[in-house]
């Protein structure tokens, strides 16, 4: 996955003369670049799929053999050859992977080796609450982070901005499930706002979002800090000022456009600690969910699931990455054209 | 005589620095008095760090962080009566901002927000200082914007308005900042540098800009620079200061024509544009006339693939004798720097041949990756950022032994350590920096110092050429006449043969033996330097010669010219003895 600093430098691209000159790069330009960017991140996705693929056939026994030789089962080598064959897992590696790949094309994502359901009806019911969980940490972490960075950078008084400027390194270094734990401890069983048991569906979720969202927002703040910092030190900063602008006015039509580029592509990249997130606040907080499902599969072996596991976050990952990557020009109009060296 | 506009009285100006584990307040400027009239302009025109920047800031309140003006006031006089800057609450000097000062920056390149189209950039005052009851409403906003862009001699200016920063040039980029700032027609405009960014051509007409718009507004100018020039040109006072304090002001011409003090003196002796030299004499033909050092022929040199390729050199040609110094002369994007790493065997052109002496050039270098290295003994480069070409953290003992460690012995090279400490030693002692220095860093000298170590680094594996490659443009006008002399004397004493790169016309004069004139990559002129700068036959080299900026009456008189070199080097060097 390349992660592109979108820093374009001002100035200096055009090597002769007023750029204003060449005329404006036409609409297909654009067009091609944004399908070779969703070619690239459908090959990442590809390329993870048979990744993981690998991975999990090279793990020494197999699936079948962790569920069906135990000795209780009493299956007898004859019978566990047939079940290894109709799962398919007496076929060479690379059969196996081909029909694991028209399968997920198909979208048949096989069946689980530990419950013996399909693992799309498995997904499907795993999704939407981690849907939520994600999206709405995802939600609170940037509200979170720009309050943070807006106080850190614009508060009214020094030892404010000092404060809110070391939040975040203290949130970087509390692990998840630590969060996780004294949340419960003291919200719940100390104070009792919200019930352990019989909290309603809206109540279930605040503490998780909670959890998942400290670790993403404090990264993010801390670009976002350094962002600001650094547009506020641009010239043309000084130059607004010069002009009788206000500290609100800075904030709101000088620095946030720019100070959101780095930012945004550092929220992408962080999409990723959302997944693994996930699995430990759902362990943590005993919620259904993807991160739930991916914890029981790890235990139990279950390859079919782990793999549909791996190919979901990786499309997501990959999808969030790809909105970025082309939402960027929308942000900063040096990036709308092909940049000549 | 009318009240001034601008009473500037003893005022001081402190900045908090770090200083070991707490702070300590570092005076930067200290009882400047200045006033400017009405319509009038005022130069305050200094070296670095000479407090020049600092003064334009606390006029327009905007002193960067930890600066804080410690005395003295800072009288604006508009109509009624006046007011005190220095002591105005925030809230009311913001109010005066982009209204009644406005500031023209100092590098249109990173003065535009690049993310706002020109028109919302141009808009900002009107939008931020709505009290004004003609600018309320967006289609009067517009309108004004428009008229403001086509007042600054924008072409098209309802597109421009709409294109963003980095769809314009440096020249542009300055007309729309110029017109952001005029936009509320203020009393008084602080320029800081506008246009020490820019090509001469270009400063030219932008100076021309702002003198016409002063004229028209009835605005004062603040012209804050360092070229001395640029102010014998376009102010009607100046005000020179050193190290923070006032060294003299007055009328231009009675400062420039007779200055106070021996500081001033030396400004104008050090101003390549000012001095009065003739370009060198073309030599008499030696021996070596018809067999050239350098040789380049038919070089072009194109950035980019297929449709999208970009001709950056353009069939150019020149020749270099031994011991001489050739200039490329251009404005930005001329190619001139290209040639050079191109000559410097740092990267391989598209076409055309280089030759030093019996060597190709492009056979041995060109590449990074090829194995012949020998061709970096024969020539070597100095580029025009000494701070960023040193390694910050190594001393300068180690970056000036560094290329005589990446050879073996039998290639001239040194690895004992006892041997490499004496060349250093030479090294330093070749340009005059005294021996201390090689265990200091590079952050620790001047930015003069850094350049002469920058020359004995190029220099320590004896290369036949040096190109320098702007190499004193970035230097405060005394330390590149400096810099230029150690030039001249090494040549005189190593034979060095220099393929000097430069848009500055001034310094050409003052070192070039023969001239290259590029323009969009083409060579426009190429011939002796005393051929080329008198009796230029291209139009674009008259073009650039006349935007050299030098008022008529301090062009030097035929009667200079008779004084011999050594003469006024003599004369030179007493000034800088009463200065020091």
């Amino acid at each position: 996955m390349s992660i592109a600093v979108r820093r374009p430098q001002q100035g200096g691209q055009q090597a002769g003369g007023p750029a204003g000159r060449r005329p404006a790069a036409p609409r297909s330009g654009t067009r091609a670049r944004a399908l070779r960017r969703i070619g690239q991140a459908a090959l990442v996705v590809a390329a993870t799929f048979v990744l993981a693929f690998l991975l999990l056939h090279a793990l020494p026994g197999d699936a079948i053999v962790a569920r069906y030789a135990s000795p209780e089962l009493g299956l007898s080598p004859e019978q566990l050859a047939d079940l290894r064959a109709a799962y398919g897992a007496d076929q060479p590696v690379w059969v196996q992977l081909g029909l694991s790949a028209w399968g997920f094309l198909t979208g048949d994502l096989g069946t689980s080796l530990q419950t013996g359901a399909e693992v799309s009806t498995l997904i499907a019911a795993a999704l939407p609450p981690t849907l939520a969980l994600a999206g709405l940490g995802f939600l609170l972490a940037a509200v979170l982070a720009v309050g943070i960075a807006a106080l850190a950078t614009f508060g009214r008084w020094e030892p404010l901005r000092r404060a809110f400027r070391s939040l975040p390194p203290l949130f970087v270094s509390i692990p998840v499930f630590w969060i996780g734990i004294v949340l419960l401890q003291v919200v719940s069983f100390r104070l009792g706002l919200i019930p352990v048991i019989g909290a309603n569906a809206a109540e279930q979720l605040v503490l998780p979002v909670v959890t998942i969202a400290i670790p993403i927002a404090a990264p993010l703040a801390q670009v976002l800090i350094r962002a600001i910092d650094d547009t506020l030190a641009e010239p043309y900063v000084a130059v607004a000022r010069s002009r009788g602008a206000s500290a609100g006015w800075l904030l709101q039509r000088e620095v946030a456009r720019n100070a959101l580029l780095p930012t945004l592509t550092i929220a992408g990249v962080l999409f990723g600690e959302l997944i693994a997130g996930a699995v430990v606040t759902e362990t943590v907080f005993a919620r259904s969910g993807l991160g739930r499902l991916t914890a029981d599969a790890v235990a139990t072996r279950d390859i079919p699931v782990l793999q549909a596991v791996v190919v979901i976050s990786a499309v997501a990952f990959v999808v969030i990455n790809l909105v970025v990557d082309l939402v960027a020009p929308a942000i900063d109009p040096r990036l709308r054209k092909e940049v000549r060296a | 005589m009318t009240e001034p506009l601008l009473r500037v009285d003893g005022l001081a100006v402190s900045y908090r620095t770090r200083q070991g584990s707490g702070h300590v307040r570092r005076t930067a400027v200290e009882g400047v008095s200045l006033e400017l009239g009405r319509g009038e302009v005022l130069a305050l025109v200094g070296e670095s760090g000479s407090g020049k920047t600092t003064i334009g800031q606390s006029i327009i309140g905007l002193l960067p962080e930890g600066g804080r003006v410690e005395a003295g006031s800072i009288e604006l006089h508009l109509a009624g009566r006046p007011v005190d800057l220095a002591k105005l609450p925030a809230r009311a000097v913001q109010e005066l901002r982009g209204r009644r000062i406005a500031l023209v920056p100092q590098d249109p390149g990173s003065s535009l927000n690049p993310v706002q189209t020109i028109g919302a950039s141009v808009a900002a005052p009107l939008r931020i200082h709505r009290e004004d009851a003609r600018w309320r409403d967006r289609d009067s906003i517009r309108r004004r914007v428009v008229e403001l862009l086509d007042r600054v001699g924008l072409d098209d200016p309802e597109r421009r308005a709409g294109q963003y920063p980095h769809e314009l040039s440096g020249g542009m980029r300055q007309r729309a900042l110029i017109a952001a700032a005029i936009a509320l027609e203020p009393d008084l405009i602080v320029a800081d540098e506008p246009t020490s960014a820019l090509d001469v051509t270009v400063q030219r007409r932008i100076l021309d800009l702002l003198d016409e718009l002063r004229g028209e507004l009835g605005s004062s100018v603040l012209l804050i620079t360092h070229d001395l020039a640029v102010a014998a040109e376009r102010a009607d006072r100046i005000a020179v200061l050193r190290q923070g304090a006032l060294e003299e002001a007055g009328p231009a011409r009675e400062v420039l024509r007779a200055p106070a003090t021996a500081y001033t003196r030396t400004l104008l002796a050090d101003a390549p544009a000012l001095q009065d030299v003739a370009p060198r004499p073309a030599r008499a033909a030696g021996p070596n006339a018809a067999a050239p050092l350098v040789r380049v022929e038919g070089l072009v040199h194109e950035y980019g693939h297929g449709r999208d390729a970009f001709r950056a050199v353009d069939d150019v040609a020149f020749a270099i004798e031994r011991g001489t110094t050739h200039a490329l002369v251009g404005e930005s994007g001329s190619g001139k720097t290209t040639i050079g790493r191109a000559v410097a065997a740092l990267h391989a052109p598209t076409a055309g041949s280089i030759r030093i002496g019996d060597r190709d050039v492009l056979a041995a270098g060109g590449s990074p990756w090829r194995r012949d290295r020998s061709i970096r003994r024969l020539v070597q480069l100095v580029s025009q950022n000494p701070y960023a070409s040193l390694d910050p953290r190594r001393t300068i003992a180690q970056a000036i032994g560094e290329p005589l460690r990446n050879w073996g012995p039998a290639e001239g090279g040194v690895r004992d350590r006892a041997a490499l400490a004496r060349r250093v030693a030479t090294a330093l002692d070749q340009v005059a920096l005294p021996a201390d220095v090689a265990h200091r860093l590079p952050r620790e000298l001047s930015g003069g110092q850094r350049q002469r170590v920058a020359i004995a680094r190029a220099l320590i594996i004896e290369p036949e050429v040096v190109v320098l490659d702007e190499a004193v443009s970035a230097l405060d006008v005394t330390v590149q006449s400096q810099i230029l002399e150690l030039l001249e004397s090494l040549q005189r004493d190593l034979g060095l043969t220099y393929l000097f790169i430069t848009h500055d016309l001034a310094v050409v004069r003052r070192i070039a033996d023969s001239v290259t004139v590029l323009r969009r990559g083409a060579a426009v002129e190429t011939g002796a330097a005393e051929r080329v700068l008198l009796a230029p036959e291209h139009e674009y080299t008259r073009a650039l010669l006349d935007a050299v900026p030098a008022p008529e009456w301090l062009r030097p008189t035929p009667a200079d010219d008779r004084r011999s070199v050594d003469d006024r080097r003599a004369a030179h060097d007493d000034l800088r003895l009463e200065v020091a």
